[in-house]
């Protein structure tokens, strides 16, 4: 890595490292974890930067690799059990209030592929930005936001079929 | 915006760190990772290794005979290590030799010798465990993409605490007399990055104790204290409020004072500090320190945070005692935050 790279890379550091965890975090329901997947996400970069260097957006390659890390180590279970059965409830997690305690209840019970395909397309990304950032197709994405949305709905206000 | 937009950009903006460690703490990682796959490479090629050790000129001059790379011993037996650096990739990585050197003639070292490849390899051994921190603490300063690979990197005997201390990740206390709230010191928070390590390695001397001198085992007021590894799985180490031995897993241990100390002055630390109590007693129902994360760190992010979800707020000072609120019914809405000098120390609802 040359210093003008390095520059490059801190930058990039600086300007999305928050945003990527903040990301993640609302997936995992795990601050931790999030932080774990988003640095080793950038221990990757480090040794791809030449070739992520040239894509149109590199935090979207940092949170595809990320979301990958966060889904390897769920693939673990025992050690998540193990830890779950150590630690608890995460206590990281928000305190809900008000109005939206039922539906943050209902998006933190869903399941992860659920959860991840709801929290991309709320922020903005359309059904084949998703597909392509988590390596699934495009109908699959479609149908986990469909289901999930199910699970949801009788607990959102608007017309859910205006989302999908 | 719909409810449910709403709801995700509150998660993702309450799971947003308000502080970015360092880069340098993923220029570190990436340092650990590549040091890993080095030494499992360096296990797949015991061969290749043992030729290496074998030519004398390749590490020191005029040694005759180079340090065992024998089975890790628990820490607290290691006084000396051997480390070799190596580095990877092209001319541009290698750092400059003068300070490659200037870390190598660091007090502690001995044996210091060069291989003379291409990039080259260095070994040291290093004497004194502050001198080895200090040594290994100088490589990552080193610019650049290098290898410092310590042989000899033990595993710790003391079961309560997972492989090294150096290669813990956070430490997590809970406090069972204060509604099992618990306190995570991180590698990944900057100001937190020194003090999990020393913490850890003051565990490293703890000595196990006979039944017979188990002479207390109250343990209904205790720290529940995990070291946790990117690898070994932890276990709970439940330390007394006040005094006795620590226990881990049914067995009884005598830790240092260091050891004790350092684990209630992480709890202590603020933002907690001298408000725990004082909360405790006013909203007991609450978990304070996800909330304050979640309204935000100073008077002006709360007040925000508060207003956008329609709360009101009730600031007290640090000193101020809240006898005034003990006699609130729970359940307001409203949110009240410890503030000193416009940061947020604690924040309940009530």
């Amino acid at each position: 890595v040359t210093g003008d790279d390095d520059l490059a890379l801190q930058e990039l550091y600086a300007s999305c490292y928050a945003r990527l965890v903040g990301v993640v975090g609302a997936i995992t329901r795990d601050r931790h974890e999030a932080e774990e997947a988003v640095q080793d996400a950038f221990v990757r970069l480090m040794g791809q930067w030449k070739k992520v260097a040239h894509y149109d957006d590199p935090e979207a390659w940092l949170r595809k690799v990320a979301l990958g890390f966060v889904s390897n180590r769920r693939r673990k279970a025992l050690n998540g059990i193990r830890a779950a059965l150590r630690h608890g409830p995460q206590p990281d997690a928000p305190a809900p209030t008000g109005d939206e305690v039922d539906v943050r209840r209902a998006l933190a019970g869903l399941p992860r592929h659920q959860r991840e395909v709801v929290v991309l397309h709320e922020l903005g990304l359309d059904t084949a930005a998703i597909a392509q950032q988590l390596g699934i197709a495009t109908g699959t994405v479609k149908s986990r936001l469909a289901r999930a949305r199910a699970a949801l709905s009788p607990l959102l206000r608007e017309d859910v079929n205006d989302h999908v | 915006m719909s409810e449910l937009s709403r709801v995700v950009q509150q998660d993702v903006d309450a799971f947003t760190p308000r502080e970015v460690p360092p880069f340098g703490t993923v220029r570190q990682r990436r340092a650990r990772v590549v040091r890993r796959r080095v030494a499992g490479g360096a296990l797949l090629s015991v061969a290749a290794l043992a030729a290496l050790l074998a030519v004398p000129s390749l590490l020191g001059a005029g040694q005759d005979r180079l340090p065992s790379y024998a089975a890790p011993s628990p820490v607290a037996e290691v006084e000396s290590r051997r480390y070799e650096l190596r580095f990877h990739g092209g001319a541009a990585y290698r750092p400059q030799e003068a300070d490659v050197q200037a870390c190598l003639s660091m007090p502690g070292a001995s044996d210091v010798g060069v291989g003379y490849s291409d990039p080259p390899v260095y070994g040291a051994t290093f004497t004194g465990r502050e001198q080895m921190r200090a040594f290994e603490r100088c490589v990552a300063e080193l610019p650049g993409a290098y290898v410092a690979q310590t042989i000899t990197r033990p595993a710790v005997d003391f079961p309560g605490l997972p492989g090294h201390p150096e290669d813990v990740t956070s430490v997590r206390i809970c406090l069972s007399s204060n509604g099992n709230v618990c306190r995570t010191l991180s590698r990944h928070v900057d100001p937190e990055l020194d003090r999990v390590a020393p913490l850890a390695s003051a565990f490293v001397t703890a000595r196990r104790l006979a039944p017979q001198e188990v002479d207390c085992r109250s343990l209904s007021e205790a720290y529940t204290v995990t070291f946790e590894h990117p690898s070994v799985p932890a276990a709970q180490i439940l330390l007394p409020f006040g005094c006795g031995p620590v226990e881990v897993d049914g067995q009884y241990y005598d830790v240092s004072d260091e050891a004790a100390q350092g684990v209630r002055e992480a709890y202590a630390t603020p933002p907690w500090a001298g408000v725990t109590d004082l909360v405790t007693q006013c909203v007991g129902h609450d978990r304070p320190q996800p909330l304050a994360e979640y309204v935000g760190r100073t008077e002006a992010q709360a007040r925000q945070t508060a207003a956008r979800q329609g709360l009101r707020v009730l600031v007290l000072g640090a000193g101020s005692g809240c006898q005034e609120d003990q006699s609130r019914p729970y359940g307001e809405n409203r949110v009240i935050l410890v503030v000193a000098d416009g940061a947020v120390l604690w924040a309940g609802r009530g």
